[in-house]
This record gives structure tokens, C-alpha cells and sequence, in this order.
């Protein structure tokens, strides 16, 4: 049976566990049916409920009974919800996409020893059980990375919910023997040798943070652990939370361990619903054990970690933004200096760190510094993980080693539909780049192809650029603080200008023609402007988008801007409609519902447009039952 | 160890030698070099977001505000480059573009800031053509108009609110282009816990926020025939920079607020002082009757520490007095004294919310209230020159005593209750230090022996230390409580001109010994023609004893 983990104590200490009970916990072996239901925020609560409620009926008909394990996801979002069914002495099969009305069917032909190939992502196969014939090897599929994968290694395997589940891949072991066996001082020494740098976006070298601590002799310091992943497409902290939150937990530990904070926040948003549930499942574990709390484990050492669940808004991501949100002001950037490390939260010296950060730091404790010096190349070491989105892109995190081909990540997500447009890294901080990149960037802690926070969005043809611009400056005039003036006045002057770009001016006759074309030449002073006088990093970077529309797409904007004319068609108010007199059967109904009157023609005659009345509003195209009306 | 860390830094190539830990703005503008600023606070901390101020530093490479630099390393500093100016006026354009027009019709008109602003960074055109302005106005207070369309978010009235007067009225809402500077929820101002110090006006850039103006009421009192129009102005105003000139001394003073009123046509004009005089000999028969009770006694003479304490705290050991304010012991005595006709009284102060108290409080006639921004202005209207040959307040109330200047001052209500006492007892003033009154620098305790019994006065100077002091009091409170909301009191009140703001405090209430030496009447007491009137009056109410109190409603 499972040992309890007072049992289990001498062998964590000792970094090895019984082979036996590991085999128990891995699931290798399985008396009975044993299903894996991936939980991640890419699946909605019902359908997970839905799942288990057919498998049930299935068993139910069966008279059999089944054992139904809740893991992590591997991180791959498009392959939601993904079903793991393993029968005795066979080896483990996983299905992707399966939904209530695929599980019945698919349970009936595993049952009967029959492979299913739709939707089959690969099987697992351990000692002493039998592969499935003619089914490819999980880790062996292109998008598993299994070479570089690391830190989300239990991702998709572990269960969340069980902490003797997270010990036996090695949760908490690593903290606990650094506890007994490494000096604090030793524990920044080892990572200002492993130049781990920031995953968060600017690549601070965190030893050397560290040390800046160590350095301001203050009694009390504090750990702020930033988990608020505000770049909508960025999501792979989230995972971390979600299907690993013991690891998570224990790198705070050590982290705040080796900084000789008392007192460690976890800064979660409150949108992260499932991953709030998981970390404060595996935080009462953790102190119920007393792997935290007062005197962990008779060390001498105290640890208390407080989640603070973020509200929302896009700048709790900034440094010193979270640290007035904890001390309950408005969420608002301050000025640098003082920076945090010198004075943050309560006055005291505070280091904070993105979460993928701090679990590279165990990671390079337990197996050190050469092991993580080997990954990546001398501008940035170790791995790390990237989101991947896009239209025809397999959507998920990717752990990756630094210095990869953006061509690799690109290669490894594409189906055959993909088309690239543009590739934009780094979120509304980040920037836009035209598809000649593609070939030649390679993801790095340099510029241009900076790594930033790692999100990596593929835009396709079937977008327009200036459009996609105005949308992510809307989101940031909706999003920034409003506190310092270029930021908030700023955002706002460009996406109007950028606004007056996507559209055609309603009366040629005014100054509005002439507005229209003065605006946008002052849209690189505007955005120079912005970025060299604003507050925080996000008045200073989103400028950027600016700054690569206007190299890299210089073509489409003269275009909207002269020629008004959109190539993507998604402009709606640049669009020229026409009427095909071939197809026209002159129905009238385009004629009584044009608001401005621009459409002429007599019933069951072919009408016409007249083009300076127009307004593009597309009423017509949307009216029209004979696909009469076309648009350029 | 004393650290005398000296640092050369470069400013338009020019060396200069600055001390460790100086605002680079100080050490800039000690040069004479002009560095424009909106939101910049002196010796206040504020999240400066203006960023107006910006300089270009060669070191670093990097645009820095220098209203918010402190000086750690060699800088090289450019003030004023082609790239800076660009910026500097693109910076003012963006706030231009979403201000309303209406500079013609505008309350601030030439005071504004942001047009000095614009004149001053040569803003010609209108480059940006984008307006979302949201046109609501705040007026639900009778007080304070906030005008949300002209705000600028400078912030400057949210660091007042909140740091040196410690109301937390105003702060910051929403995010984004949805930002506001608003009272919590975006309640109205009239709903939140304001108290009506006015101090955010003073430091309002723009005519977003200003006082209810009553000037037309003023004029259309001047024309209506059947009712006199009095005048009563606060003494603060005999030392107001705007409208006095002080030649040196207190006492040489060229005061025009008399002959300002007088030429605008009011019928009488009179100083607060002679009822001040009789707000203090009542003041000083309750004290005594409170102090029989134990019990501790708060004067409510700032109208905005009274509503403070009224909205926020409560206390059962202590008791607020029930006194009514000065100017209505003044509309006591003009009863008496023109018992026949009609008046309406306007009361020119620097008090802003006196004007709330006008307006709420339950009088027979409607009164107002004006501040001295507001004077000027009936002043611009219909006066011509600083011709002032009529100085004198009119008879038969132009005597008053030395003490009735005191009250304005933080510490001078005590002050003059304790001279008071000491005349009832005969006691030499000589023996009393009254210094440690005026050296109260936040709020404190005062200890006075006279005739064997000791007295304690509490005295708190500025509205933020109204809860730190009593909660430090808690267990002894001091049997008399003064408090004035506006820090170093109505000299600096929130309906003062801008100039007092640069004058120094401690100079003032020095001035004020010469008064009280130069004064043939000195205590209220010995106001003899006002004591007479004041026993007439009593005399003739049959139910004397609650003349000047406040009248509870059964």
C-alpha cells in the first residue's frame, strides 16, 4: 500500500525512493482499468463532469469498474481535453480532443484491443507491460520535446491534487536537501554561476539580484513571486500552477531559503481559477506536513508563502505595480529608483521574480550548474518555456532550449494550412515582425528576436497588420494605469490615428482628408515621444508596435493610407462594394435598406452602387440572398 | 560622522557642484534656468505623472524627470535641446487635446496654468484632433465644484487630500483611458467625507476644481432696495498678500479690503472682530461650566475640524461646542441694533467651507459666503485704482478687543482663553509663557497653572493629526480641544490667495504681539461699549440662556 509521508521522510532526505512504491505512484502498474483525465483551464469544469459521467455509464453497462486519475495537462492546449487509458499489463494510450460523445465509443474499442487512430497522440509504454501495435511512442512525437523538457517534465503525468504524487517526482526533495546540506550564500553563489537569467522579458541576471539583496544587510526581506501573466498570450505559468503546483510551491522555498525571507508572496489573478484551487490545495499539504510554516522540518528555518489573488488589470505585472497591490494602494507603477531590491514592499528590500524563474532555480540545485550551463548558448542559458499561438498552429507551451530557430518552433506547430503574415513576440511590450524573420531569427536574450516573457503569436494573411495594431493599442489604452501623462494620453491620440487609418473619411469636402493623412506623419514623433518619457516599461515599450509597423509594413500602411484599400478585407470601412449586374435580380431590398442612399436601379432590373455616397457600411453584402454584391 | 558628499554635475555643459540627495529640479532652477513643471509638489512626496519636467541625461542616455530625481551620481544634463522642447510641448498638446476650449468662459481664465503652459512652450496649433471628454459636473456641494471635463490628472489634489490633509476624499479611479480623479465609488462630493478645507483648490492647475461662486448673488443683493447689504469681513484678511500690502510690520499695513467693499457698493462694512469678542466671553462661560462637568471641550470655531469629527469620530467624553458660529453672534447684534430693516449679510473670508455652512444651516435669511479669489473679482468688477481713503469698519461696532485676532491662529484660541482667565484672576501675564502656544508645530499639550489649579489645552494644527492626537490623548484628554483644519492655520486656509502659500508662518503670528501691545483695548472684557450691547440684547430675550447656542430640535 501507499506509505504515509512520515514513512516516506528518510528517503527524501536521501533523494531516492523505492523503486516499488515509485512504480505505485507513476501508475506503471495498474490492477484494474485506469483512465487519465487531463483538468487544465483549456477544458471547462462541465465537460470534465460531463467525461466522467459517460465513462461511468460505460462502466456501468460493462459491469466492470474503473479508476479515474485527475493529472496535469502536457501543456499542449489544442489537444484538450486529452484521455489516458491504460489497462492491466498494457501500456498507457492517449487519445486528444476526446469530448462526452467520443468517450463511449473509444472505451469500447480499447476494451476490445482495438487501436483507434483519430485523434491517437501516442502510447506510454513501462517495464513489464505490452506496447499497443502500430501506435507511435508518446515521447517520441515531435511536439513532447521530450530532449528539453524539464521543468514541465510532470506536466500532464503528476496529479495535481496529491502531494505523495508530487514527491515521487521529486517535489520538495530538492528543498529539503538544500535545507539540511546547502549554505544560503552557497545557493545564490550557484546561480550567479549559472547566469540564470529573467524569464519574465528584460533578462536580469538573477544571481546578481540576489546578491544586491544579500548586500543591503536589511533584517527582513521579502520573496514576491509573479505569477500574474497579464500578456493574453502568454499562458505558460499558468500551466505551471495548474499541473505542477508543488513545484511551483517548493522553488519559492528554496528561493526565499537562500534570500533568508521569512515571508514569500504568490501573486496569482484572480481569472486563474483552477490554478488558484490547485496552489491553495497544495499549500495547506505543504503546511499540513510541515514542509512550510514555523521551523520546517526542525531546521531552524521559517517559511510562511501568502497567495495574494491579483484583480485585473494588465499593469499588476510590473515590479513595483504588484508591490502596491499587496500593500492594498491602487495598482500603479512607481518611479526607479528606489527599486525594489533597494526599497519595496513595506519599505523592506524585496526580490521578485517571474515563476518560471524560480523553478529553473531548483532545477539548477538539484542537478547544477554544468548540467544547466550545457542548454542554450552563452547569451542565455538553460530552457525555456514558450507560447505558441496562432491560426493553424498547434496552440500550447513548448519547453524549449534558448537559441532555438524561431523556423524549429514554427516547423513544429504548423499544420499543412499555416500561413505566416507576421510573427508577433512578446505580447503588447513586444514586437512584430514581417515572415522574411522567420528564417533567420533565432529566440534569444538579444536583440532583434528578443525572448521576452517567450509568448510567440503566428499571424496568418487573413489578417491585416494596421488592424491588428489599432486592437493591441486599444488594449493598452484600456489597460495602462493612467497614471503618467504620454502613456495615457498617448495610447489613446494613436489608436485614434490609427482608427482614422482603418477608415475612410465620412466627408471628403472637410479638413478631415488633410487630418487624416498630418496625423500619421506624426506617428513616429508620437510614439518616440511616449517611449522615451514614460513612467514604467509598458509607456516604453509598446511604442515598438508602432516603430514596426512603420518598418516592416510600411507597404500596407500606404496602402490604407492612400489608396484606401485593405488587401485583408478586414478593414470593413476601406471596402468597395460592387454590384455584379450578371447575378442581380434586382430584388430591392439592398435599395431599401441602404442608410445612405447610394443605391440605384428599379425592381427586377439590375441596381448600382454610386461609389461617393457609399460609406462601406456592408448592410447590402450582409442583405444580399444572390451573392450579388462582391467587394475589393 | 557627518556626510558632506559633494557631486559635480555637468548642466548645459556647465559645472556644478550639488549636495548628495538634492532634487535635481532645485539644483536646475537654482542656476535661473527655467524647467516647466505641472504636477510637481514642494517638499511633498507625489507620483509626479506629468512629465513635463523632463531633462536628457548624456550619461545615461535616457530622458529623466527631474522633479523626481534625487541626486546620487555625476549627471550631464541638457535642459533645453530642439529634441526636448518637441517633447515637452507634445506633452502639453496631448493634455491640450482633450481639454475643452473655452478658455473665454472659464472660471480660472488667467490663472490657469496650463495656458501660462501653453504661452510658455510656444503650443500654436491644434495638431491632435481626438476629444473624449466626459462634461459632467460635480455641484452637489455647496462648497467645492468639481469639474471633471478640464481635469488634468495631475494629481496634485489627490497628494493634498491624502498626505497633508489626510482626508482621503479624492483619489484615482478606474484604469486607462477611463481614468478619473473622483471621491471613492464616484460618489458625489456632497456624499463622501469631504469636509470643504478647500486646500485641493489652491493647488488646482486648471478650473477643475474651484468654489461655488456666489458673486451674482453679491450684485443682485446690491440692487435689491429693500434690504441692506452688509458686508463682514474676516481680520485673516487684513494680512492677505492679495489685497494688502505689508509694509514691514503687521501694524503698518495698507488693508483695501474695506474700501474694496465700500466701493462696491455694500451699505455697511463691518470686521468679524467685535464678534469674535463676544464668541470668546461665551466661549470662556462655557469652558468653565464644562469644566465643572470633567468632561473635555472642542471648539467648533473651523467649521471644517467640526464636520471632520462630526462625520469620523465620536467620542462620549468629549463634547463639541455648542457655540454658534462668530457671524451669527453677528446677526444677533445687527437685530438688535437695526431692529426695523431688512439685511442680508455677506461674509468675506478665507474659509471655503464657511460657504457650507451658509448654506446648511437653518437661518431666517440666506447669507453667503466668499473667498478672497472671489473678492478679487468684485474687485476687478468695480474698482478702480488702490484709492482707499475710507479705512474704517462703520459705527457703532468698529471697537474690538487684541484677542479677537487670535483665534485664526493654531494655539491662539488657548491663548486667549488663558489670558482671559488670568484677567478674571488678576493674575500678571508676565508669569505665563504664551510662546509655547504658537510653538505647537503638530498638535500638543499645553499645561498652564493659574491660581493653583492647572488647566491643560490641546492644540492640533492641521486636520491630519485630528485622530493621532486624540487617539494619543485617549486616556487623558485636555479639558479644551482647538483645532484649525488647515495646517498653520486660516492665514493659509484654503480660500486665501496663492501668495500667502510662499510666506512664512512663524513671521505672522510674531506680527501679532504688536497688535496686542499697540491696542488700547485689549480683552473682550474690557470692550465696554460691546459688553453693554451684549447684556441689552440678553435682557430683552426672555430665554437668554440659549441665545448663542445652537438650538436642539426637541
Amino acid at each position: 500500500m501507499t506509505p504515509s509521508f512520515g514513512e516516506l521522510l528518510p528517503y527524501i532526505e536521501k533523494r531516492e525512493f523505492p523503486n516499488e512504491w515509485l512504480m505505485l505512484m507513476h501508475h506503471e502498474k495498474v490492477s484494474i482499468p485506469t483512465i487519465f483525465i487531463s483538468i487544465s483551464s483549456a477544458t471547462p469544469e462541465n465537460i470534465i463532469t460531463e467525461i466522467k459521467a459517460e465513462i461511468n455509464r460505460y462502466a456501468e453497462t460493462q459491469k466492470t469498474t474503473f479508476n479515474i486519475i485527475e493529472t496535469g495537462s502536457f501543456g499542449i492546449l489544442s489537444f484538450e481535453p486529452v484521455i489516458g487509458i491504460q489497462l492491466p499489463g498494457k501500456a498507457r494510450i492517449y487519445y486528444a480532443e476526446i469530448y462526452s460523445n467520443e468517450i463511449y465509443s473509444l472505451l469500447e474499442a480499447v476494451f476490445s484491443q482495438w487501436v483507434q487512430h483519430h485523434h491517437l497522440l501516442g502510447q506510454l509504454n513501462f517495464q513489464n507491460t505490452e506496447a499497443w501495435e502500430g501506435v507511435p511512442l508518446l515521447k517520441e512525437q515531435k511536439w513532447f520535446c521530450n530532449e528539453s523538457r524539464h521543468i514541465t517534465e510532470a506536466c500532464g503525468f503528476c496529479e495535481p491534487p496529491s502531494l505523495l504524487s508530487a514527491l515521487s517526482w521529486n517535489r520538495w526533495t530538492t528543498f529539503l536537501y538544500a535545507l539540511r546540506n546547502i549554505k544560503q550564500d552557497d545557493i545564490i553563489s550557484i546561480i550567479r554561476e549559472s547566469e540564470l537569467k529573467g524569464r519574465s522579458g528584460s533578462g536580469f541576471l538573477t544571481g546578481l539580484k540576489w546578491q544586491q539583496l544579500t548586500k543591503t544587510n536589511s533584517e527582513q526581506s521579502f520573496l514576491i513571486c509573479n505569477a500574474y501573466e497579464s500578456n493574453p498570450s502568454s499562458f505558460h505559468g499558468r500551466l505551471l500552477m495548474e499541473s505542477d503546483p508543488h513545484l511551483v510551491l517548493e522553488s519559492i522555498a528554496i528561493s526565499a531559503y537562500a534570500l533568508r525571507s521569512t515571508k514569500a508572496y504568490l501573486v496569482i489573478p484572480y481569472r486563474f481559477s483552477l490554478a488558484i484551487k490547485q496552489i491553495q490545495n497544495a499549500l495547506k499539504q505543504a503546511y499540513d506536513n510541515g514542509l512550510l510554516g514555523f521551523d520546517i522540518q526542525k531546521s531552524g528555518y521559517s517559511l510562511d508563502i501568502h497567495i495574494f489573488i491579483a484583480p485585473g488589470s494588465y499593469i499588476i505585472g510590473e515590479e513595483t505595480a504588484i508591490i502596491n497591490a499587496i500593500e492594498g494602494k491602487k495598482a500603479m507603477p512607481n518611479e526607479k529608483p528606489p527599486y525594489p531590491i533597494q526599497q519595496g514592499l513595506f519599505g523592506k528590500p524585496t526580490v521578485i521574480n517571474n515563476v518560471e524563474t524560480l523553478t529553473q532555480v531548483t532545477y539548477i540545485v538539484r542537478y547544477g550548474t554544468a548540467w544547466f550551463k550545457s542548454i542554450g548558448n552563452e547569451q542565455g542559458y538553460g530552457t525555456k518555456l514558450f507560447s505558441v499561438s496562432g491560426i493553424n498552429i498547434l496552440r500550447g507551451v513548448f519547453e524549449l532550449p534558448l537559441g532555438v530557430p524561431l523556423k524549429h518552433i514554427y516547423d513544429l506547430t504548423k499544420n499543412e494550412n499555416a500561413n505566416v503574415k507576421a510573427i508577433h513576440l512578446g505580447g503588447p511590450i513586444g514586437n512584430i515582425f514581417d515572415q522574411s524573420f522567420l528564417e533567420n531569427i533565432i529566440i534569444n536574450f538579444s536583440k532583434p528576436s528578443f525572448v521576452y516573457d517567450g509568448s510567440i503569436l503566428f499571424i496568418d494573411h487573413s489578417n491585416c497588420i494596421v488592424d491588428y495594431i489599432k486592437n493591441e493599442i486599444n488594449f493598452i489604452q484600456n489597460e495602462s494605469c493612467g497614471k503618467c501623462l504620454p502613456c495615457r494620453e498617448g495610447s489613446k491620440q494613436l489608436y485614434h490615428i490609427l482608427e482614422m487609418l482603418t477608415k475612410r473619411p465620412e466627408n471628403e469636402q472637410t479638413k478631415e482628408t488633410l487630418v487624416r493623412i498630418k496625423e500619421v506623419m506624426m506617428l513616429t514623433e508620437l510614439s518616440n515621444t511616449i517611449s522615451n518619457t514614460s513612467l514604467c516599461g509598458l509607456g516604453k515599450k509598446f511604442p515598438n508596435l508602432i516603430h514596426d509597423l512603420l518598418l516592416y509594413f510600411k507597404n500596407e500602411v500606404e496602402e490604407h493610407l492612400y489608396e484606401r484599400h485593405c488587401e485583408a478585407g478586414v478593414c470593413k470601412n476601406l471596402r468597395t462594394y460592387t454590384i455584379q449586374v450578371e447575378k442581380c435580380t434586382g430584388c430591392h431590398i439592398c435599395f431599401n435598406k441602404c442608410p445612405e442612399n447610394a443605391i440605384i436601379g428599379v425592381i427586377q432590373h439590375p441596381h448600382f452602387i454610386i461609389q461617393d455616397k457609399c460609406t462601406s457600411c456592408g448592410i447590402c453584402y450582409e442583405m444580399c440572398k444572390f451573392s450579388a454584391i462582391t467587394f475589393k | 560622522m557627518k556626510k558632506e558628499a559633494n557631486i559635480t554635475i555637468h548642466i548645459n555643459g556647465q559645472k556644478i557642484k550639488a549636495t548628495k540627495g538634492e532634487l535635481l529640479l532645485d539644483v536646475i532652477r537654482k542656476q535661473g534656468i527655467n524647467i516647466p513643471t505641472l504636477c510637481h509638489f514642494e517638499g511633498k512626496h507625489s507620483d509626479y505623472p506629468c512629465r513635463i519636467c523632463i531633462v536628457y541625461d548624456e550619461n545615461s542616455k535616457s530622458y529623466i524627470p527631474s522633479c523626481n530625481t534625487r541626486i546620487t551620481e555625476e549627471l550631464n544634463i541638457t535642459t533645453h535641446s530642439p529634441e526636448l522642447l518637441k517633447k515637452r510641448s507634445m506633452l502639453l498638446e496631448l493634455i491640450l487635446a482633450n481639454h475643452p476650449d473655452d478658455c473665454l468662459y472659464c472660471v480660472k481664465n488667467n490663472a490657469c496654468e496650463l495656458r501660462l503652459l501653453a504661452n510658455e512652450l510656444n503650443v500654436d496649433q491644434r495638431r491632435f484632433h481626438t476629444k473624449e471628454i466626459a462634461f459632467n459636473t460635480d455641484k452637489s456641494s455647496p462648497a467645492i465644484t468639481r469639474e471633471y471635463a478640464k481635469c488634468i490628472l495631475c494629481g496634485k489634489c489627490v497628494t493634498i487630500c491624502n498626505e497633508v490633509q489626510k482626508c482621503n476624499v479624492l483619489q484615482f479611479n478606474n484604469k486607462g483611458k477611463q481614468s478619473r480623479i473622483e471621491p471613492e465609488f464616484g460618489k458625489l462630493l456632497y456624499q463622501s467625507a469631504c469636509v470643504y478645507c478647500g486646500k485641493c483648490l489652491q493647488v488646482c492647475p486648471t478650473a477643475s476644481l474651484y468654489e461655488r461662486e456666489n458673486i451674482s448673488a453679491f450684485f443682485s443683493s446690491l440692487g435689491n432696495t429693500a434690504q441692506k447689504t452688509i458686508s463682514i469681513f474676516s481680520p485673516i484678511l487684513e494680512f492677505d498678500q492679495a489685497i494688502t500690502s505689508l509694509n514691514k510690520t503687521a501694524r503698518s499695513r495698507e488693508n483695501h479690503t474695506v474700501s474694496i467693499l465700500r466701493k462696491s457698493g455694500s451699505n455697511h462694512v463691518f470686521s468679524l472682530n467685535p464678534a469674535i469678542d463676544l464668541y470668546l466671553y461665551e466661549l470662556l462661560n462655557e469652558f468653565k461650566a464644562t469644566l465643572k462637568e470633567n468632561k473635555t471641550l472642542i471648539s467648533t470655531f473651523c467649521p471644517s475640524a467640526e464636520l471632520y469629527i462630526q462625520k469620523s469620530l465620536y467620542n462620549e467624553n468629549i463634547k463639541l461646542s455648542a457655540l454658534i458660529k462668530p457671524i451669527y453672534f453677528f446677526q444677533k447684534i445687527l437685530e438688535h441694533i437695526y431692529p426695523e430693516s431688512k439685511f442680508q449679510l455677506h461674509e468675506f473670508t478665507t474659509c471655503v467651507a464657511q460657504k457650507h455652512i451658509h448654506a446648511t444651516e437653518s437661518v431666517k435669511d440666506k447669507n453667503y459666503a466668499y473667498t478672497v479669489r472671489e473678492l478679487m473679482k468684485i474687485k476687478q468688477t468695480t474698482s478702480y485704482g488702490n484709492n482707499s481713503s475710507n479705512v474704517k469698519t462703520d459705527e457703532p461696532l468698529h471697537l474690538f478687543s487684541a484677542l479677537s485676532y487670535l483665534p485664526f491662529i493654531p494655539g491662539g484660541m488657548s491663548e486667549a482663553i488663558v489670558r482671559m482667565l488670568s484677567l478674571e484672576n488678576n493674575a500678571a501675564n508676565n508669569n505665563i509663557n504664551f510662546d509655547s502656544f504658537r510653538n505647537v508645530e503638530n498638535f500638543g499639550i499645553v499645561k498652564i497653572t493659574l491660581h493653583q489649579r492647572e488647566y491643560s489645552f490641546g492644540i492640533i494644527n492641521g486636520m491630519s493629526h485630528i485622530k493621532t492626537a486624540l487617539e494619543t490623548w485617549e486616556n487623558r484628554l485636555p479639558a479644551f480641544i482647538e483645532i484649525l483644519a488647515c495646517p498653520n492655520g486660516c492665514y493659509y486656509g484654503g480660500g486665501a490667495s496663492k501668495e500667502n502659500q510662499n510666506t512664512e508662518f512663524k513671521q505672522f503670528s510674531k506680527q501679532w504681539f504688536e497688535i496686542f501691545d499697540q491696542t488700547l483695548i485689549r480683552y473682550p472684557q474690557r470692550n465696554t461699549q460691546l459688553i453693554s450691547l451684549y447684556q441689552e440684547i440678553k435682557e430683552k430675550q426672555s430665554s437668554d440662556s440659549s441665545l448663542f447656542y445652537i438650538q436642539k430640535e426637541e
